[in-house]
């Protein structure tokens, strides 16, 4: 489904990915863990097409297409999701308003008519649930005003009424308290399935605890340092990330 | 050596030679007086330049460089009531005047039904009729030192709406004024003259909409007096959707008598060269009155807005809030005066304009104004400039929603609230029907954003 090769990337001349490489099938999830500064966001941004990077190596292939040549949209259209790390207030524009545009770009790019009003009500009403939002949010300003729980819950139920094939959660987990954690956790785990896959880019394995990855990714100065199963993340957690630098440091000398 | 400004005064002066018998009320004694000390006046004058603070940023020269004519006081016939229809708000019950290239039409106009209470006649008829309407009431706004194309309105004066509201007359339909240019002439000049009288506790909605059928450069030249007494509260709209190559110089002048309550709207979308005044006099105590705006430039448009608004006595209230987009190399011009009198106690004053820069070559000239010789007063001003919001714009877009539309979504954003402001729901959607053509993708307006 994705497969990136070589990614090398920078912002204003100042090399970040340097060499990133990962192949995710239909269905699993992978997460990238790493300490600040490694580049997770960075790699999220690039897949996206936010603009401002440049990419000086590598390739991106999703479902065969190249993914750097498409626009933000169009990469969206194609089954690419970002829950953002920041989600942006948007004074002017309802929630109601951005759900059913996006929806009905996201069904023409896929050859479906557009929903009509009931259809589209009783879909959102649905997602609502599962994410315990009231629908009062519907017809407020884009995460204006909206509390950080609340505003990464609204990330969430705008995948799940998108059904991406490929949802890149960026710290979703950040700022959350324990009952946000779990609602949102429920939320992203209601959309695993055999056809969608997801990246979680986490700083902590909390997270992990309540999305289970199949493959657990460190990224350290812009590289993948270390992959494993779902342990890897506990090992991060008893040892810290020095625990790997390190080895990765001795293994370079020991090659030396 | 004649400077092309005096070239353009000698044009005026002969095609106010050629005209002035053909004008209707040109028989009337008292016209003739106010239109003789006018001409004296334009002569001794001339057209403001931008040395005048009044026009610093707004140069005219596009306008007195061609010599504009009036048009001959024949139909060209060929307007229909359904060509018009596409002028008009859908599912509005309305009383109508239509006037094209600056005379009245009869058959495309309907006042059946009128409100007992309410007189409603074309300014050529009332003046044929020495009506004491404008008799007691025609040009009684006007300043001494009132610039050129003012005094240009009341020289060439063809028609417009004469409108009487009696004492506790409420109008059960808003009064829709359609102004259309159909190019029956190049170089065409179209003087309008609305007259509104709302007496002691009347009310009304009283819609100015100025059209084309082909893209020319014509110059519209209206100018609008209302009077409200006592008590009277009138909502006044400006739909101002020229040409993209024509020039609209416009005025509003309004006077209000105590606790009325005067509320304007103004929609800016066409034009070249547009200068929008409106002067609201609060003559008497407990006056109040709301000046909303918004105006829409794109291409090489330049549209002014000055509004001035006269607090001369105590306890009046004055809201002002005008929004601006501009993009490709428009410039917009914002100039709010407010005066508050020795003696305006209590005054509230509050006046708002904010803009959005679409492009890096977009121009605003924004300059709160205001003068205040009174204690006790409370007057704020605010002014603000900015640019789309790009991690919004890449928010949208990374849901699946077109550059374009994205766009669309955040510049509509940033203007809906004055729409939401506007009472009258067909209204409403007739106008966001005519901004989104302006809009860089077609929006689904009919709900809000």
């Amino acid at each position: 489904m994705l497969e990136i090769k070589n990614l090398h990337a920078s912002i204003d001349n100042k090399e970040i990915l340097r060499g990133i490489n990962l192949t995710i099938k239909p269905g699993e999830i992978h997460a990238i863990m790493g300490p600040n500064g490694s580049g997770k966001s960075t790699l999220a941004s690039v897949l996206t097409g936010r603009e401002g990077y440049q990419i000086t190596q590598g390739s991106i292939l999703f479902e065969d297409q190249d993914l750097l040549a498409l626009a933000p949209e169009a990469r969206a259209q194609a089954g690419i999701f970002l829950a953002f790390q920041y989600p942006v207030e948007i004074p002017g524009v309802s929630n109601i308003y951005l759900l059913k545009a996006a929806l009905n770009a996201v069904r023409k790019a896929r050859g479906l008519s557009e929903l009509d009003a009931m259809d589209f009500l009783a879909l959102v009403k649905e997602k609502l649930n599962l994410v315990e939002m009231d629908q009062d949010f519907l017809y407020r300003a884009v995460n204006e005003g909206f509390s950080g729980g609340e505003k990464k819950r609204n990330e969430v139920l705008q995948m799940a009424v998108l059904e991406p094939k490929l949802a890149i959660l960026d710290e979703t987990d950040s700022g959350l308290d324990i009952d946000a954690l779990k609602i949102v956790s429920n939320g992203v785990n209601a959309l695993r399935s055999p056809e969608h896959s997801m990246i979680v880019i986490t700083h902590y394995q909390r997270l992990l605890n309540y999305i289970v990855p199949d493959y657990v990714h460190v990224l350290s100065q812009g590289r993948i340092i270390k992959s494993g199963g779902r342990e890897l993340a506990q090992e991060l957690e008893t040892h810290g990330y020095n625990w790997i630098t390190e080895q990765q440091t001795s293994a370079i000398n020991q090659a030396k | 050596m004649n400077t092309a400004p005096e070239q353009a005064i000698k044009h005026y002066l002969n095609e106010y030679d050629r005209v002035a018998k053909q004008l209707a009320g040109h028989e009337l004694p008292w016209l003739q007086q106010t239109k003789k000390e006018t001409l004296a006046a334009f002569t001794a004058q001339g057209f403001p330049t931008t040395r005048h603070e009044d026009w610093k940023y707004t140069n005219i020269a596009p306008i007195t460089k061609l010599n504009f004519q009036i048009a001959q006081p024949k139909l060209n016939g060929a307007l229909t009531n359904t060509a018009i229809t596409r002028f008009l708000p859908a599912e509005l019950p309305h009383y109508r005047l239509v006037f094209v290239d600056g005379y009245f039409v009869a058959e495309l106009s309907n006042i059946n039904n009128l409100t007992p209470g309410a007189t409603i006649i074309n300014l050529a008829q009332a003046l044929t009729d020495n009506n004491t309407i404008v008799n007691n009431y025609l040009n009684k706004l006007a300043a001494p030192n009132a610039h050129a194309f003012k005094q240009l309105n009341t020289l060439f004066m063809q028609d417009g709406a004469v409108i009487h509201l009696a004492a506790n007359t409420q109008l059960r339909q808003p009064i829709y004024l359609l102004f259309i240019n159909t190019e029956q002439q190049s170089n065409q000049m179209n003087s309008i003259r609305n007259l509104l009288i709302a007496e002691e506790n009347s009310q009304a909605t009283i819609i100015e909409n100025y059209v084309y059928l082909t893209p020319n450069n014509y110059f519209n030249n209206p100018l609008t007096e209302i009077f409200l007494n006592k008590q009277a509260n009138i909502s006044h709209y400006k739909l101002q959707q020229e040409s993209k190559q024509a020039f609209h110089i416009g005025t509003v002048d309004v006077q209000q008598q105590e606790h009325s309550q005067f509320t304007s709207y103004s929609f800016a979308l066409g034009g070249a060269l547009v200068r929008s005044d409106t002067h609201v006099d609060l003559a008497a105590e407990q006056a109040a009155c709301t000046l909303n705006g918004l105006y829409f430039a794109s291409g090489q448009q330049h549209i002014d807005h000055h509004t001035n608004i006269n607090h001369s006595k105590p306890h009046g209230t004055s809201k002002e809030y005008y929004k601006g987009v501009l993009t490709d190399r428009a410039r917009a011009v914002f100039n709010g005066k407010v005066w508050v009198a020795p003696g305006a106690l209590k005054t509230n004053a509050q006046q708002t304009n904010k803009n959005l820069l679409l492009s890096s070559e977009a121009e605003i000239d924004t300059k709160p104004q205001l003068e205040i010789y009174a204690d006790d007063v409370q007057c704020t001003h605010g002014a603000a400039v900015g640019q789309l919001d790009e991690d919004a714009l890449f928010y949208l877009r990374a849901r699946g929603i077109n550059d374009a539309q994205a766009r669309s979504m955040l510049i509509y954003a940033f203007i809906q609230e004055l729409f939401v402001q506007i009472p009258l729901l067909p209204l409403r959607q007739q106008l966001q029907n005519s901004l989104s053509n302006f809009l860089p993708a077609q929006l689904v307006l009919g709900e809000q954003l």
